[in-house]
């Protein structure tokens, strides 16, 4: 006889219970007020009785009850001699986990010697089959009886630097098991269960029949320390400022770690930090100068039982700052854009380095190196500005024309309905109505999204006095409306670039949006959206993969031309193999840095920093009783001996030859403890009183 | 053993819950409730003895008070005649009147402090309704409260009651010693108590009020969880007069608390006997009225003991 759950053994401790509550409840009685002690006083007191049991019978029976239920819920299960006949024909998939954290202290080794334990118990005639998992699965050998060759496969393996998905290994076992026509099938999963590699969803169930084998290699051991994260923070001249993130995964405070910034492969300056039990914490390197060009970096602790996660590379390259082309108006105001300067100096992602130019004067050579351009209550000169202006959004370049009193209908209607992507009308002025607000917003747009949640953001206290009516054309969306119904920004594509127009000023003179809070944060989000901007990717997390065109053409193009070789971490060399439609994808197993570079030259090699990720380094597991009751259910699990590591054993289904024995056990604990009921009913009821209170 | 517990039930009587009663508040109303419901269900009953029964005429003889010549007869027959009762006339009826912290215990709601205040009560109420004095004692460590006989002193002896509250611990000898040096006219001492103490003491006690003549009755009252002890649970019982706590596991010592609560009552009633002491006992879950009828029962055999 075996056990599922063979942890609710430790319920015998129960028995303690009767016994305890026997002692404890006499002497922790109430007190009841009496008239006078006097007769109480007199009755020999008889201590012995406080801890004699009066009735042995009762307390065996109630004993006995908890020994039942609780061998009820360890979930017993006998294994007919009908069953170990027939072993003789079992078909066993062994899972193997090779996910970074099994490179945690003795566990690899302690993996592989389950593994080889488990081929040990094979009969002859017995099949065995091998599947690896980490983020994915691989049928490594395919059920075969030459043992020899699993455990040769077995020998070249170790583990890698992807995460764990439990799921995937017991998939892809259950489906090669399915195939099978044997009797008895199983699955012995050797892992460490790491929590984070578990999604109970119950999306994943094996085949009636196959019994799963958890093999747990987790221990109470956790001590871990790993670099999260580092961020970037422009300094002055050039210089930078990086903030490192030290998590601690372990149970313990980690005093006085150095943390090293390497840049180049040279050791640039080590910090010491010290980081909470199950916290984290930052570390700075301030006035860090990064060479032209970027660099390597990495952010490396001192090795620990996990050196996977002890290393952070990153690509340490400088954020260059977006152009900006502000072309304003030549007539009126020469402060119009004084707000909108104001607004994007502030901020670094990105960063924004603003140019003021007159619109009337536009140089096509001003537009080659701006990321973007505001068109401030500019008017057009003539159509050549505009069709400049329209090549250049149409190449990919971003566009926000903010519409004022220099706004020309007419001339916008001769030369720009195309770029403005709407009908420019005449100017409206509601100063009179003592202004309008801002009635709609499309909060599912980029833009506003970030405004979405209530106290985000509160554009209705803007009031509009002035502003251009306008006529979306077709292709043109409305992001935001006035109170009228009239457009305030409306959007439409021209070739690859975006356009957006906002009806009125960007500054306090038709509307007071400049005063608002929400002015800032609309400013940057608009120049996030036109100019597509993305944070640079400094690393990418192990088992993701990077697209070859944009990488190599600088963002241009997902197109690419010419022969490309990869150089993994480990200075392997192979060729990329080109999709034959659409983006080439490279995937990045090995933590490092990988270098893509040109077959024969003609080209720039580009540098990716691959970082194991960080859910790796969180070692809690979870129990293998939940992953193997998800599998196989718990209606259906059944116990099985044997678990090396403490782990229970289940079968999915009913097995022919094995017998769970929970339900009679928990029929006769019902039976013993209606016995004493009736026994302790009859036994302690109270009996009729004597003399006096007999003859009332 | 002679543990006649005063509860059986009585032809032509009706039986008033204590509990019942105790909702009505009013001292005087329980009491005149009781005793007129009482004596109205008392018609067929052969024990009409109360003392404005006319029982007979006499010629007057010389020294006879003048107040109770039958002046109607003189009209008619224009002799003198002496007009003749059942029962004894302005006699002393004294309640002592146990306050002390023991009767403050009630199991079901009435404690026997309120119990013996309904009885007393009602007893003084029949009493002063009969032309007695009545008076009354309440008794703690010493005397609390003292009210002497008289036939005004019905509302004193209520009020009295009312007041009594059990907040001292009980010594039966000294109180009553004084009460039975107090009394110079002799009369009915009826006791009301629990007679929580050793019997020797309590005879002692009640020994001197004999001594000095007194006609005694004792209601001896319990409530019934002293008779019964129904605990069943461990637990400390905590003394009411010392505050001593004792930790008693009752189911084992149910047995032998009631053979020694029985003992104590069969001896007290045994020695009082001997003495020509009335003892009644009374659980406090017993009628008023039937209690009542206990006493006219013992008031009926001592007149008719007197006249023999």
């Amino acid at each position: 006889m075996s056990f599922l759950t063979p942890a609710f053994l430790a319920g015998l401790g129960l028995l303690l219970v009767p016994v305890i509550i026997h002692l404890t409840q006499r002497q922790r009685s109430e007190v009841t007020a009496f008239p006078s002690l006097m007769f109480l006083r007199r009755v020999p007191f008889k201590t012995s009785n406080r801890r004699r049991i009066r009735h042995p019978l009762l307390f065996a029976l109630r004993c006995l009850a908890i020994v039942l239920l609780v061998l009820a819920f360890t979930r017993p299960f006998a294994r007919g001699a009908e069953t170990n006949a027939g072993e003789g024909a079992r078909d066993v998939v062994l899972v193997l986990d090779t996910s970074a954290s099994l490179a945690y202290g003795d566990r690899w080794p302690a993996a592989i010697a389950a593994a080889e334990a488990a081929l040990a118990g094979l009969a002859e005639g017995d099949r065995a089959a091998l599947v690896t998992f980490s983020e994915r699965a691989e049928e490594r050998v395919a059920l075969t009886g030459d043992l020899l060759h699993v455990r040769t496969a077995l020998d070249g393996l170790e583990p890698g630097a992807l995460g764990t998905r439990l799921e995937s290994g017991i998939q892809l076992a259950g489906r090669i098991l399915s195939e099978s026509d044997r009797e008895t099938r199983e699955v012995v999963l050797i892992s460490d269960f790491q929590r984070s590699g578990w999604e109970d969803e119950g999306r994943v169930r094996l085949p009636d029949g196959v019994t799963l084998t958890p093999r747990s290699l987790a221990d109470d051991r956790d001590a871990n320390l790993a670099v999260a994260d580092v961020r970037f923070t422009s300094g002055e001249e050039g210089r930078v400022r990086l903030v490192a993130r030290i998590a601690n995964m372990g149970g313990e405070t980690a005093s006085g770690v150095p943390v090293s910034l390497e840049l180049g492969g040279r050791t640039i300056a080590t910090r010491d930090v010290t980081v909470e039990a199950r916290g984290a914490a930052t570390v700075a390197f301030d006035d860090v100068a990064l060479p032209e060009g970027g660099s390597r970096g990495r952010l490396a602790l001192p090795d620990d039982a996990l050196p996977v996660d002890d290393a952070l590379h990153f690509l340490a390259t400088p954020d260059p700052p977006l152009e900006v082309l502000v072309l304003e108006g030549s007539r009126g105001r020469t402060d119009r854009s004084l707000y909108i300067e104001r607004a994007l100096a502030v901020g670094e992602s990105p960063g924004a380095s603003t140019t003021l130019r007159p619109a009337a004067q536009l140089d096509p050579a001003w537009l080659a190196p701006a990321g973007a351009v505001i068109l401030n209550d500019a008017d057009l000169a003539g159509a050549g500005a505009a069709g400049r202006l329209a090549q250049w959004v149409e190449a990919g370049g971003g566009l926000l024309i903010v519409l004022g009193s220099n706004a020309d209908p007419g001339a916008w209607a001769a030369a720009g309905e195309a770029l403005l992507g709407a009908r420019v009308g005449e100017i409206e002025d509601r100063t009179s109505d003592g202004g309008v607000r801002l009635a709609w917003l499309d909060y599912d747009h980029p833009v506003f999204e970030l405004f979405a949640t209530p106290r985000s953001g509160d554009f209705s206290e803007a009031r509009f006095f002035r502003f251009h009516g306008v006529e979306p054309l077709e292709g043109t969306r409305v992001l935001a409306r006035l109170e009228g119904g009239e457009p305030a920004l409306v959007e439409h594509a021209v070739g690859e670039g975006r356009v957006l127009v906002w009806t009125s000023t960007l500054d306090r003179f038709w509307n007071d949006l400049a005063l608002q809070p929400v002015f800032l944060p609309f400013v940057h989000r608009v120049l996030r959206h036109v100019t597509r901007y993305r944070e640079p990717e400094r690393w990418v997390t192990a088992g993701g993969v990077v697209e070859l065109g944009p990488l190599v053409t600088g963002g241009v193009s997902s197109t690419v031309d010419g022969e490309w070789v990869l150089v993994t971490p480990g200075g392997d060399r192979r060729p990329i193999e080109k999709a034959a439609e659409g983006p080439t994808w490279i995937p990045l197993e090995e933590t490092g840095f990988y270098q893509i570079e040109p077959l024969e030259g003609g080209g720039r090699a580009v540098a990716v920093a691959v970082n194991a990720s960080l859910e790796e380094s969180d070692l809690s597991p979870v129990p293998p009783e939940r992953v193997v009751e998800a599998v196989v259910g718990a209606e259906a699990a059944a116990p099985e001996t044997e678990s090396a590591t403490g782990a229970a054993d289940a079968v999915a289904g009913e097995t022919p030859g094995r017998r769970e024995l929970w339900w009679p056990l928990l029929l006769l604990a019902a039976l013993v403890l209606v016995a004493e009921s009736v026994l302790a009913n009859r036994w302690t009821r109270r009996r009729p009183s004597a003399g006096l209170a007999r003859s009332t | 053993m002679r543990a006649k517990i005063a509860s059986r039930a009585v032809p032509g009587t009706r039986f008033l819950d204590p509990v019942v009663l105790s909702r009505i508040g009013n001292l005087e109303l329980v009491a005149r409730s009781v005793v007129e419901g009482f004596i109205a269900g008392l018609h067929s009953s052969p024990f009409l003895g109360l003392s404005l029964d006319f029982a007979a005429h006499r010629q007057y003889e010389p020294g006879d008070d003048i107040r109770k010549v039958d002046w109607r007869v003189y009209a008619r027959t224009d002799r003198y005649y002496i007009k003749e009762y059942e029962a004894e006339t302005n006699a002393n009826v004294f309640f002592a009147f146990d306050a002390s912290r023991s009767m403050g215990y009630g199991s079901s709601g009435l404690t026997k402090l309120d119990y013996g205040r309904y009885l007393t009560a009602c007893l003084a109420y029949l009493s002063a309704s009969q032309r007695d004095r009545v008076g009354a004692a309440v008794l703690g460590e010493g005397l609390v409260d003292y009210i002497p006989p008289s036939v005004r002193h019905r509302r004193l002896v209520l009020s009295a009651l009312d007041r009594a509250r059990p907040e001292e611990a009980g010594d039966l000898v000294r109180p009553l010693t004084q009460v039975a040096e107090s009394l110079r006219r002799r009369g009915m001492v009826i006791v009301v108590s629990d007679l929580y103490a050793e019997p020797d003491r309590v005879v002692r006690a009640l020994g001197a009020l004999r001594s000095k003549g007194q006609d005694v009755i004792v209601f001896h009252l319990l409530d019934p969880d002293e008779v019964e002890f129904p605990f069943d649970t461990p637990r400390s019982f905590e003394d009411l007069e010392t505050g001593e706590r004792l930790p008693v596991t009752p189911e084992e010592m149910r047995e032998e608390y009631l053979e020694l609560l029985e003992g104590h009552v069969g001896e007290l009633a045994k020695r009082l006997t001997e003495r020509r002491i009335d003892h009644e006992l009374v659980v406090t879950s017993t009628p008023l009225d039937a209690v009542l009828f206990r006493y006219l029962v013992h008031r009926s055999r001592r007149l008719k003991a007197k006249r023999g």
